[in-house]
């Protein structure tokens, strides 16, 4: 016998079921599937849960452009260019009374010094804004015709311009949210364009290796070694002028996505090259399953979450590039509106200074973007729940 | 005898999101010259913990020492108690590295890729004695050639990449030697290596120990390291100390559960019969079980193991054991040897 | 196909001067600048039944013997020839569609728990996984029979739908060995499976192994570092070095009487406790040469305390002893040293009359 020591219960093969069932009442992160722990650890990050409901609400608007906007896109009024942000009041400055809210429309007045047209309340009209007030027509969603807005002025004779008016006198608020539709959706179709280009371009040449991938990966070093926004504004050049607006919409998106593939390309190919080392597809490829089964249920469920972190991550990089190229006026093109569109007004100095909000759309990409990278933090927490 | 370091009842607690991880809760030693203080234990127990709190290397915003004395006693001057001293100042910098060196477990990990060989061992030396670079340099050589590196004077110049993980823990052990340590505390050297390189590694670390009269306490995993060079062992698990005991005892006459458990799952060589493993697996840093921690997997547990926690019976002049089976004031059936 | 030699009826596997070569690339047109010659002209069979454990450092070329025998690599020369019901094949052939039978009965079994399992998939799904590949049964018997899988190797049926993560290392191994085993395979390659265990679950992992192989009659091929382990599991022990066998014999007489220098060097390394003090070794000095320029002759010679000039230029042969058929050995000098064994004849007395 073993002088060594006690006599230990002996280690019973098959009779450990009951014994296991003690061990089971465990730590919390035992208990949850790998989508409860991917979940909570999302919420953990408040910044990323704040900016996915930004981004929620900010999609919701723009996606019902017509009913949030008071006015359309293109409804101009003369007698109004240029008006400054008109402020929304519920109390009277003269007897401090308290009403529901309303505006003092503007009148404009030309300083006879300067030639400028000047823009002063009129006190004497009190005009109360409505909600779900009945205006210009419009086409909910691209189909239901309607015409019910949340809010407006409740005489349609005196127009309420909340972020302020253009050189032709249409509402700026009406504009970004019709502007967001565009700059928002480049966003979105880009960075499919990219998942679809990228992540199969990626998968394929991490897979397979060999030539494939020797020449995909020069021609991404290729792409990569130019500057970004000049590649950018060479390809967006490149669009024939007498293209519809439509066409030059989808010319651009493309034209994003050209870049922006090749980094998720690498990000799916990196991705692939040590997924497929391990050793659960090195057990299945010795049971032999065949490569398409060892892609779907091996590499796929693996690899989703990373894409997508660098997907979100993708979109604000696209929707900069969408200003930046409308801004320079080699983007969408007018009748389209979109925010650099919207930006390419405050182009010149003197309008800055004179009319500071046409800077207002930069505003709103720079909460777009903002939130875009929160939440890609946030998801990039997410992608390994198993790291506490 | 000439006792160099004294542990008593220490603990260290995580406090983290989750709650506290008692890391390291109760954790008593004294460690003498030229002696072998082993600390061997499974994945978790604690064994790292400990030696980063003695060497106050852990950051005191992750890490609170609760409870517990750490003293160092110098050759001359009086003792140092270093769970006092600041973990960023520089009395704790004297000591470290100059008094009380370290090995880590992972020789990858724990140099510094950018710089030579030689540039981090004369860091080391620089950082501690008053000597010119050319002696320091002299001195890196010096170590290098002690601890086997084949031409010295060519590998200081070397980066680690250049260095195999046998070659790089040598390099380790080097820059460990660099300021002659009292203490040598060597956590898991040789896990990452071969047989052939640990056994290496472990003649070199025992040569070197003999030649400086040096304490040395070797963390590890591996019962069979812990029997070829400790003489004191400590058993852990879930950060205590279960059994404490001269190291021929501990193979021979283990007297708790735990290290009866550890030993029957051995593989030994020669040993032939077959294994007999504690049943169930180590619990999480969470799952921490109320009483007795290792009365889940414990073959003689019994009520008031659940209910109570064992305080450390003294079994002889060097024999500690936590476990409510030497308890003599009540009548428990001595079943364990 | 090869004239079959006469290869005796309880051999399963039977691998004749096995050799996997990986290029080395380099350069923007990766041009093939050189080879690592992983596994280098090895030959050996494996009996039905057995055990058979692989020893030797770490880049001796293990596990790619190990992966070369599941086919998750096409070796660059030699053959395996493995007995199916129709007799023997020689898997190293094979292409894939013509494996896909074989692969039914070699299954392999992985070092690192945590890598093994797909973190994303249910434990059923995992342990059902080769019998979904291989179209086997309805989804309710697959069903059924990864529930007994899992009662089998300890885990109960209730972990079907855990996921890898909620399970301790040892469970996840336990795991492994289910998905293994789940379709019946009669050979099965261990590559390491206990050395990222804790002694108390590797212990629990190694009887476990050892109850399946009992009552499955399994045939395993068990890789370790650890020689510890090896002698505890296998019936017989091939020790490499550097892409080579360097001898082969019954893991009794590996502990007892070692022939070949290097497995001497090895069983010295292990760390042994002496009663009351501590024992001065021999060690074996050195790194393991790069595989890719391996020195000439002996491979070991660089190493080897007894090395004379003809190992430095010839390489000797693996071949059995003449008075030890069991044995074979790869040295020129096999015969004429005597080597030291595990525990000298002392401390085997001392040991004994422990025992007794
Ligand atoms: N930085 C840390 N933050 C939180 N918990 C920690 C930290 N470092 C260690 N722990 C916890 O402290 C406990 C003891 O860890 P320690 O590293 O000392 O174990 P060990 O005995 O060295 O194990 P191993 O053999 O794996 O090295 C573990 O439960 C571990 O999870
Ligand atoms: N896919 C590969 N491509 C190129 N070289 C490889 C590949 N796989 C292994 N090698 C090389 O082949 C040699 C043998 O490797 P192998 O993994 O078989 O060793 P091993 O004996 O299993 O070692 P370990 O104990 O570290 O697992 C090593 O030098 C290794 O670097
Ligand atoms: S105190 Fe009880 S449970 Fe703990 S080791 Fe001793 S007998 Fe086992
Ligand atoms: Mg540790
Ligand atoms: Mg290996």
């Amino acid at each position: 016998m073993n002088k060594l020591a006690g006599n230990g219960r002996r280690f019973r093969l098959f009779g450990l079921r009951k014994k296991h069932d003690e061990r089971d009442v465990q730590d919390e992160y035992q208990l949850l599937t790998v989508r409860q722990l991917m979940i909570r650890k999302f919420l953990r990050n408040r910044m990323a849960l704040l900016s996915f409901i930004a981004l929620v609400i900010i999609y919701l608007v723009t996606l019902l452009a017509g009913f949030f906007a008071p006015y359309t896109a293109r409804d101009a009024d003369s007698k109004l260019t240029y008006s400054p942000p008109m402020a929304i009041r519920l109390q009277d400055p003269e007897t401090g009374h308290f009403h529901l809210p309303f505006f003092y429309p503007l009148r404009g007045k030309r300083n006879m010094e300067t030639f400028q047209l000047e823009y002063v309340e009129e006190r004497a009209k009190r005009i109360p804004i409505q909600f779900f007030v009945r205006g210009e027509p419009y086409l909910a969603l691209g189909v239901i015709a309607w015409d019910v807005h949340l809010f407006g002025s409740s005489d349609p004779a005196e127009r309420l311009h909340i972020m302020g008016s253009d050189v032709r006198g249409r509402d700026l608020f009406s504009r970004i949210i019709y502007g967001g539709q565009v700059s928002l959706s480049v966003g979105i179709f880009g960075v499919l364009i990219t998942i679809a280009v990228g992540s199969v371009i990626g998968t394929l040449s991490g897979y397979y290796g060999g030539v494939f991938d020797n020449v995909v990966q020069r021609v991404i070093e290729t792409i990569r070694s130019f500057p970004q926004l000049p590649l950018w504004m060479a390809l967006a050049a490149a669009i024939p002028p007498q293209w519809p607006p439509e066409w030059v919409y989808a010319g651009i998106v493309v034209v994003l996505a050209f870049i922006n593939w090749t980094g998720l390309s690498r990000e799916a190919r990196g991705l692939v090259l040590s997924l497929k080392e391990r050793d659960y597809v090195h057990a299945a490829e010795a049971s032999g399953a065949s490569t398409a089964r060892i892609v779907r249920v091996h590499l796929i469920p693996n690899m989703a979450s990373h894409i997508i972190v660098t997907a979100t991550l993708a979109v604000p990089v696209t929707i900069l590039g969408e200003s930046a190229l409308s801004f320079l006026g080699i983007g969408v093109r007018p009748p389209m509106v979109s925010w650099g569109l919207l930006l390419n007004d405050a182009i010149k100095i003197q309008n800055i200074v004179l009319y500071p909000w046409t800077l207002f759309p930069g505003l709103f990409i720079l909460v777009a973007v903002i939130a875009y990278n929160f939440l890609g933090d946030g998801l990039r927490d997410m992608v390994d729940p198993f790291s506490r | 005898m000439d006792t160099v370091l004294e542990v008593r009842n220490l603990k260290t607690y995580f406090y983290i999101e989750q709650g506290v991880i008692r890391a390291v809760d109760g954790v008593s030693f004294s460690l003498q010259a030229g002696k072998t203080l082993g600390i061997v234990g499974e994945s978790g127990c604690g064994k790292s913990v400990t030696s980063r709190t003695i060497m106050r290397l852990l950051s005191p915003t992750l890490a609170r020492i609760v409870a517990g004395s750490i003293k160092y006693y110098p050759a001359d001057g009086a003792p140092v108690e270093l769970t006092q001293v600041d973990p960023s100042g520089d009395q704790i910098r004297d000591i470290r590295g100059n008094e009380i060196a370290m090995i880590f477990q992972e020789p990858m990990t724990s140099l510094n890729p950018v710089y030579t060989i030689g540039q981090q061992i004369m860091e080391a030396i620089l950082l501690h004695q008053d000597v010119s670079k050319e002696r320091a340099r002299a001195r890196a050589i010096d170590v290098l050639r002690l601890v086997g590196i084949p031409l010295p004077e060519q590998r200081v110049d070397q980066y680690p990449h250049e260095f195999s993980g046998g070659m790089r823990q040598r390099a380790m052990i080097a820059m460990a030697l660099s300021c002659n340590p009292r203490i040598l505390i060597a956590d898991e050297p040789t896990t990452a290596l071969d047989v052939t390189i640990e056994a290496q590694i472990l003649e070199l670390i025992q040569q070197i120990q003999h030649d400086n009269n040096m304490a040395l306490i070797m963390i590890t995993h591996d019962l069979n390291v812990i029997g070829e060079v400790a003489d004191h062992v400590i058993v852990m698990y879930l950060g205590q100390v279960v059994e404490s005991a001269p190291v021929d005892d501990i193979f021979e006459n283990p007297k708790h559960p735990y290290t009866q458990g550890l030993l029957n799952s051995l593989p030994m060589i020669g040993r032939g019969d077959r294994l007999e493993p504690i049943i169930g697996s180590v619990p999480g840093p969470h799952e921490r079980p109320r009483g007795c921690s290792f009365a889940p997997r414990c073959p003689h547990v019994m009520d008031r193991c659940r209910a109570e926690m064992p305080p450390s019976f003294v079994l002889g002049p060097a024999s500690d054991v936590a476990c409510w089976l030497y308890d003599e004031t009540i009548e428990v059936s001595h079943d364990a040897n | 196909m090869t004239p079959t030699e006469a290869v005796g009826a309880d051999v399963i596997l039977e691998v004749r001067d096995l050799r996997l070569h990986f290029p080395i690339k380099a350069g923007l047109l990766k041009k093939t600048v050189g080879y690592v010659k992983a596994v280098d002209g090895v030959s050996f069979s494996v009996y039905a039944g057995e055990t058979l454990g692989l020893v030797g450092e770490s880049g001796s070329g293990k596990t790619t013997i190990g992966r070369c025998i599941v086919r998750l690599y096409k070796p660059t020369t030699g053959i395996m020839r493995f007995r199916t019901k129709a007799g023997l094949v020689n898997i190293a052939e094979l292409d894939k569609r013509e494996l896909q039978p074989i692969r039914r009965d070699i299954q392999m079994l992985f070092q690192d728990p945590n890598s093994s399992l797909n973190a994303r998939m249910r434990v059923g799904d995992i342990i059902a996984e080769p019998l979904d590949i291989h179209a086997i049964g309805t989804a309710a018997e697959r069903r059924t029979r990864v529930e007994d899988l899992l009662e089998h190797v300890g885990l109960g049926a209730e972990m079907y739908n855990r996921f890898p993560h909620q399970l301790s290392g040892g469970q996840r191994q336990r795991v492994g060995v289910a998905r293994a085993l789940s379709i019946e395979p009669r050979l099965v390659i261990c590559d390491e499976p206990v050395s990222a265990l804790d002694v108390s679950v590797q212990a629990q992992v190694l009887n476990l192994l050892s109850d399946l192989q009992e009552e499955l009659g399994l045939t395993y091929v068990f890789i370790a570092h650890d020689l510890s382990v090896v002698e505890y599991i296998s019936d017989r022990v091939m020790v490499m070095y550097l892409g080579k066998l360097m001898e082969t014999a019954p893991t009794r007489k590996i502990f007892e009487r070692p022939t070949h220098p290097y497995t001497e060097a090895l069983l010295n390394s292990i760390p042994k406790r002496i009663r009351g003090g501590h024992r001065k070794r021999y060690v074996l000095a050195g790194d393991i040469p790069s595989p890719v320029n391996p020195p000439s002759g002996c491979v070991f010679h660089t190493r080897c305390q007894y090395a004379k000039d003809i190992c430095k230029t010839e390489t000797p042969p693996l071949q059995p002893l003449p008075d030890d058929p069991e044995t074979s050995v790869a040295c020129h000098l096999a015969e004429e040293v005597t080597l030291q064994p595990y525990y000298t004849a002392e401390e085997r007395r001392v040991l004994e009359a422990d025992r007794a």
